[in-house]
């Protein structure tokens, strides 16, 4: 199993009601997913992107110890 | 207090827009500044009408991301000097500034290209949220 971070922001922290959760997971980031829309079945209702380690879409498909994983809807800086 | 430096607890008051100002008088080669400030408004949606944004960041990636957008900057417009972002967390009410950002150039152009670029640059990427609330007591994520 893998440990890793993962972080919710914007409309989507408060569709999760935190901020931000350790998880253990089987290592593949399809079922990190899954097992977070599983939790919070509204996440799925909201655009967002993933990022891994700070990059956005990157072509990670095993995550390792300690990765961080974020979901981000659309950004509304300014 | 935010941990990175691009980022402000609160509204970017007028008083440290004029220290900036200040610190900038040594650097004799720079001959434009170019300002932006993004200022909340109060919109009205319905019956209600906006009081405030409560803004929140991916801090660690706000940093990266600056870095990345002063990077780009700096290798299109040769005439740049200095360029520096500051964004809100935390609540700004309407009326206040929540966006603060400093172009300078040797010569007038670049600044203003490169200012107008900047910001655009920090729509599309800063990963920034904001959380407008209104003054019956809701609220609406943009």
């Amino acid at each position: 199993m893998k440990k890793v971070k993962v972080l919710y922001f914007g409309s989507i922290s408060e569709a999760a009601g935190r901020k931000e959760e350790n998880l253990e997971t089987e290592g593949k980031l399809d079922q990190l997913l899954s097992l977070v829309e599983q939790k919070y079945p509204e996440i799925k209702d909201i655009r967002h992107r993933i990022a891994i380690n700070q990059e956005i879409n990157p072509d990670i498909v095993e995550l390792s110890d300690g990765d961080e994983i974020a979901f981000l809807p659309p950004f509304a800086g300014g | 207090m935010t941990k990175v430096k691009y980022l402000i607890e609160g509204p970017v008051k007028p008083g440290f827009v004029s220290e900036k100002i200040a610190e900038h008088q040594d650097k004799t080669s720079i001959g434009a500044h170019a300002f932006f400030l993004g200022q909340v408004r109060a919109d009205k949606v319905g019956e209600n009408e906006t009081l405030g944004i409560e803004y929140s960041a991916y801090e660690d990636m706000v940093e990266k991301v600056v870095k990345e957008i002063k990077d780009d900057l700096f290798s299109r417009f040769n005439d740049l000097i200095c360029l520096h972002i500051w964004h809100s967390v935390g609540l700004v009410k309407a009326g206040e500034i929540s966006l603060f950002v400093i172009v300078s150039s040797g010569h007038r152009k670049q600044a203003f290209a490169a200012v107008e670029e900047c910001v655009e640059q920090i729509k599309e990427k800063l990963p920034v949220w904001k959380k407008e609330l209104f003054d019956d007591g809701g609220h609406v994520w943009n």
